[in-house]
């Protein structure tokens, strides 16, 4: 068993609004191991981007209420300002959703690559930085990097953007990257190349990624394993296969179940029903039963909340891990209703 | 580039070098004032090789009319008029651009800090401004001079920390909007701290607004210099200028009529000169908001 890099624990986060406060995060747990890919899922508002967030302690309003967030056997939320900016942008570093707005318009994109390297290595003379943020934005595939290092941001399509983002993201050899949505902003073409990007930046340095997305293409085409969150908690864990093969969770099934594929012949999108929980009433049960499909109104869905539990060893979701009280029918419910389709 | 261009413009009003240049080029008061300003700059720096006279020492007969010797005529003491024109736009460009820098060193930071930081510094930053910006510049000035004394050092001292509040009002409220923005997280990912996030990513941001505020200050500037020497507290005689010849002009308004007028030409220029400049850079940035831009008296 490897030990994994970045390993959250119950981790909760609160925000206090007018209408009372509101719990985003809501005990999530996981972990991610070196060279591996995970990819975290769920809608929007289900508490993926706050999770890392208050994992690097990068969250300006909320509050945390709980949790450990483990590196290096450290915990990332106990240590001083001083020390864990030490390891942001080296150790540890985040690509964002829009590659346009997360460069500083007023300098130069070459220098700000630079300035990732030389705010971690104050030995780095400025020509070697230069060239070594040039080595770096070859990697990454900016054409012409010796020209374009001295471009401004608005010079750089989306997508080039987004590659020097990663170009920065990897200049210091980090051991986790957490890329939040990264592929959402540009256009499907460029997307590919990017998560081929991040998988060859995952090689080159062996970091563990940290995935965000609500897209179960991007999941099915990079990650290793899965973690799906509704409502501030993780309600299902598995390795990317089960997750297409076995979904052990309703909502699960129902991601998959408005999902278009082209080896499937069922023609109809079957949306979940609904809208997403309300994080400002909490409920003793378990977030999804007022749209779940399986619970059919069963007492223990609304008076107690499920906590992950593995899979039987011995059926087809072996290694997953779902939160909920009647996983072992799902499969058979989700056959019945048609929602998820056997490859024909 | 086209398709770069759309989305950038969609995600945020970026400045664009190439665009500014070409936006600020296509407005005609920008261009005019430009020009004019850059030849009103070169008269101050070239000031003794233009002027044919020493500004303080006798050229002629004292109050004649405009001929060859002495272009614009002479002054109550028989000093040349066209030479102390020339040292007074030095005069007046130094207290410019020693006020406009002055407020713009002091207040740009404390803006940025009391915007990024909020807390405590913002509540007292924000009080003391307001506190300044209760009482009508003139007379802040007039109170600063009067306890600092006059000169051309405490002439800039008292414009400049006048003029201070308005730079701290307009870098802190674009502070308010910079610090959501997405590249400031990602450089606090990175690693950055805060003072890094100030100074290298948020403070370099909000110089749009920022330029133009300084050249509003300098045109500002100069009519309270002209203003204060009027009444006397500005640069004291025998220094030309401006305001100061306007004041004694007074005098002998029936004998020298171009002593009074000149003086107030090279005012109304300069003026004109830098609220086109200003227009020219609001239409460039993006800055503009509505018609005409801000230059008047202080207070």
């Amino acid at each position: 068993m490897v030990t994994p890099v970045l390993q959250i624990e119950d981790l909760a986060v609160e925000f206090t609004t007018p209408e009372g406060v509101l719990r985003a995060v809501d005990g999530v747990s996981y972990s991610v191991d070196a060279g591996e890919t995970l990819a975290v899922v769920g809608e929007t508002g289900s508490g993926k981007s706050v999770t890392v967030l208050a994992a690097l302690g990068l969250l300006d309003a909320g509050r945390i209420v709980s949790g450990r967030v483990m590196f290096d056997g450290l915990d990332l939320l106990r240590l001083p300002d001083k020390k864990l900016r030490r390891l942001l942008g080296s150790n540890l570093t985040m690509v964002f959703q829009n590659p346009m707005s997360a460069l500083n318009p007023v300098m130069t994109v070459g220098r700000q690559v630079a300035e990732t390297l030389v705010v971690h290595d104050r030995k780095l003379t400025n020509k070697g930085a230069r060239g070594r943020a040039i080595e770096l934005l070859a990697l990454v595939g900016v054409p012409q990097p010796d020209v374009r290092f001295n471009q401004y941001p608005h010079e750089f399509s989306g997508g080039m953007c987004q590659r020097v983002v990663i170009a920065m993201a990897i200049a210091n050899n980090p051991r986790v990257i957490i890329a939040d949505e990264p592929t959402t902003a540009v256009d499907v073409t460029v997307q590919a190349q990017l998560l081929d990007l991040l998988q060859v930046a995952r090689e080159e340095t062996g970091a563990g990624v940290v995935l965000i997305t609500h897209d179960l293409g991007v999941v099915a085409e990079v990650a290793d394993r899965v973690a799906v969150m509704y409502a501030g908690r993780v309600v299902e864990t598995a390795p990317v296969r089960n997750i297409f093969r076995a979904p052990q969770h309703p909502y699960t099934v129902g991601l998959l179940s408005c999902l278009p594929r082209l080896d499937s012949t069922v023609e109809e999108l079957v949306p979940i029903p609904g809208s997403p929980a309300n994080l400002l009433i909490r409920s003793p049960g378990c977030a999804f039963q007022p749209r779940c499909g399986l619970s059919a109104d069963r007492d223990i869905c609304t008076s107690d909340r499920p906590e992950l539990a593995a899979a039987a060893a011995d059926s087809a979701a072996a290694g997953s891990w779902a939160a909920c009280h009647f996983a072992d029918e799902t499969t058979a419910w989700s056959a019945r209703e048609h929602l998820v389709r056997e490859p024909s | 580039m086209t398709t770069a261009a759309k989305e950038s413009s969609a995600a945020a009003p970026v400045i664009r070098r190439a665009t500014v240049r070409r936006k600020f080029l296509g407005s005609a008061p920008g261009v005019a004032g430009a020009i004019v300003l850059l030849i009103l700059v070169l008269v101050a720096v070239f000031a003794p090789l233009i002027a044919p006279f020493d500004p303080l020492e006798r050229a002629g007969k004292a109050l004649q009319g405009p001929s060859a010797q002495n272009w614009f005529g002479t002054d109550e003491l028989g000093r040349d008029l066209f030479s102390r024109l020339v040292y007074g736009t030095r005069l007046s460009l130094e207290t410019a651009a020693g006020a406009a820098l002055l407020a713009c060193a002091v207040g740009l930071p404390l803006g940025v800090l009391s915007g990024y930081l909020g807390g405590w510094i913002d509540a007292i930053v924000m009080r003391v401004t307001d506190f300044v910006l209760a009482v009508p510049g003139i007379l802040f000035a007039l109170v600063l001079i009067a306890i600092l004394g006059s000169g051309i050092i405490n002439l800039i001292l008292a414009i400049g920390i006048g003029a201070i509040p308005a730079f701290i009002r307009l870098s802190r409220a674009s502070t308010l909007g910079l610090k959501e923005r997405e590249y400031v997280l990602a450089a606090r990912s990175m690693g950055a701290s805060k003072a890094d996030i100030m100074a290298r990513t948020i403070a370099p941001n909000t110089m749009g607004p920022i330029i133009v505020q300084i050249i509003v200050t300098a045109s500002v500037a100069i009519l309270a210099a002209a203003a204060l020497s009027f009444i006397g507290l500005g640069t004291p005689p025998p220094a030309p200028s401006w305001g100061g010849m306007l004041q004694t002009s007074r005098s002998f308004l029936y004998q020298q009529i171009w002593y009074a007028i000149l003086p107030g030409v090279a005012l109304a220029i300069t003026i004109a000169a830098l609220d086109g400049v200003g227009r020219g850079l609001q239409t460039a940035l993006g800055t503009k908001t509505t018609g005409r831009a801000k230059v008047g008296g202080m207070g």
